[in-house]
């Protein structure tokens, strides 16, 4: 009785039975290092697609938020400006190039990110104005935290292919790393090499090559 | 300006996307000057500290998405520590039509801009109506690097001309030594030495008048174009206007204090060679916390 139970049961949830969990603690410059995102890429089934999403990426006080964006492949995301100003976001990346007309509010038409990778969003009028999208592949994806944690969870059991990035990363491309889904939650730990991070600044600078 | 421009900024300045963007700066001042009399030496070289506030407000209206017009009003303040008669209240407003030659932080931009104002100075016959044209051209180059070419005018009609009648009646120099004409080329630099500390290099051309205060001087009186009685420095002197080439030498470092809010450390170097051997020399020092909205 018991084992047929068992049987029934695993016969009626077997993506719940065979799914674990994945937790990576990033660190960079030897601390936890927020804003890395993780993807796991299956090795052994073609990645299945993600659902695409109706998602939001806002600007607040002339600063993307949040700075880093994970977005399924194919989501379409909207760019309110909560500011009293005008912005005009726009991307030179390969992954989406796009030009949003100047605009208060929220533009009508969404962008859809189609092609994963990251895209660098600028603004034509604040300069210092940076934040990324990364089009996430797969389903399986997250942005670590304050304290350098990423977890993923629903994971099929499985090999995996783990992309670590971060807008300070050395070099243009993910770090890469190889992990095994099995019943128990799998436990990474990795040390990002950093570049030094430049962000142009906002406050005010003398002589005329200042402006705004 | 051709009309078909200027109508398409007035047709985008009252269309339904003509939101204006707010502009507010204000800065503080503590400004040093070894030579404020612009004397070629001896017992005519004074120098002063002073104390200096400004605010300007005013407006930006996006003229596509690439240009934007801008006007500002401007109020300009400064007390001298040692030389009173030199305290003055500056109130003007200033025109500037900016565009940016393509997207992206690295795009090169150009600005015209146009204004004017009165100077009210303590000193009554030194109280000037100003009005100042320039053009500026700069560019990103890489991620730390700003450079930027500016030609600039200005010209200065004083408020209450004194003429010396002696001098009039012999010389024919009037006392109008405060209108003033001068135009001047600059080069500058900002380079990003952290994202919060800047270095501001500059170098500028200036060729126009400049005002001497100095005692009855014979050299100064030949080369000059106007006098007028000056007691701001003490008395028996005079203010000549001389005509002189400059070059301005900048080096300001500038800290950020947050997203709105700097403080700068400015050195100037000046030499003006006014007349064959004439020449003086200004180093000036400066303390400035600024604020952009
Ligand atoms: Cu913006």
């Amino acid at each position: 009785m018991r084992t047929e139970l068992r049987a029934v049961l695993l016969a009626l949830l077997p993506a719940v039975a065979q799914a674990g969990s994945l937790e990576l603690t990033v660190r960079g410059d030897h601390a936890p290092l927020a804003d890395a995102v993780v993807v796991a890429v299956p090795l052994d089934a073609p990645a299945p697609a993600p659902v695409p999403g109706e998602l939001a990426i806002d600007q607040i006080d002339k600063e993307f938020v949040s700075r880093v964006t994970i977005v399924p492949l194919g989501s379409r995301v909207k760019f309110p400006n909560h500011d009293q100003i005008r912005h005009q976001v726009y991307s030179f990346s390969p992954a989406k190039r796009f030009e949003l007309p100047l605009y208060a509010g929220t533009p009508a038409n969404p962008i859809e990110f189609d092609m994963p990778g990251v895209v660098a969003l600028g603004c034509n009028i604040h300069d210092w104005m940076l934040g990324y999208v990364y089009v996430a592949p797969t389903p399986w994806f997250a942005k670590s935290g304050n304290d350098g944690r990423a977890r993923i969870d629903g994971v099929p059991a499985g090999r995996y292919r783990l992309q670590i990035w971060h807008p300070r990363l050395v070099g243009a491309t993910e770090t890469t790393r190889e992990v095994t889904v099995g019943d128990g939650p799998a436990n990474e730990a990795i040390e990002l090499e950093l570049k030094p991070g430049f962000k142009p600044r906002r406050a005010p600078v003398p002589g005329i090559a200042g402006y705004r | 300006m051709t009309r078909a421009a200027l109508l398409a900024i007035l047709a985008a300045l009252a269309g339904p996307e003509a939101v204006a963007d707010p502009i507010a700066t204000a800065a503080l001042a503590l400004d040093y000057d070894d030579n404020i009399a612009n004397a070629a030496g001896g017992r005519d070289l004074v120098d002063d500290v002073s104390f200096g506030a400004r605010a300007a407000a005013g407006w930006r209206w996006m003229l596509g998405d690439r240009s934007d017009l801008s006007a500002v009003a401007q109020l300009d303040g400064a007390r001298q520590a040692r030389y009173t008669g030199l305290d003055r209240l500056e109130t003007g407003g200033t025109i500037t039509l900016h565009t940016k030659l393509g997207l992206g932080g690295d795009a090169p931009w150009l600005k015209i801009s146009g204004g004017g104002g009165w100077c009210d100075v303590a000193f009554a016959p030194r109280d000037v109506w100003y009005w100042r044209a320039g053009a500026a051209l700069g560019t990103r180059f890489g991620e730390r690097l700003d450079v930027a070419l500016a030609f600039d005018y200005e010209g200065r009609a004083a408020g209450h001309d004194v003429d010396v009648p002696f001098l009039v009646r012999r010389f024919g120099l009037r006392g109008d030594a405060y209108d003033t004409q001068a135009k001047s080329l600059g080069l500058s630099a900002v380079y990003a030495l952290t994202e919060r500390l800047s270095l501001v290099a500059g170098y500028t051309r200036r060729a126009g008048d400049v005002v001497s205060t100095v005692h009855i001087d014979r050299e100064v009186f030949e080369a000059s174009s106007a006098i007028t009685p000056d007691p701001t420095f003490g008395p028996g002197r005079f203010a000549y206007r001389l005509g002189a080439d400059s070059n301005v030498y900048d080096l300001t470092f500038s800290l950020a204090l947050g997203a709105h809010l700097a403080l700068d450390l400015g050195y100037r170097h000046q030499d003006s060679e006014a007349y064959e051997e004439l020449a003086y020399h200004n180093e000036m020092l400066r303390l400035a916390l600024v604020y952009a909205y």
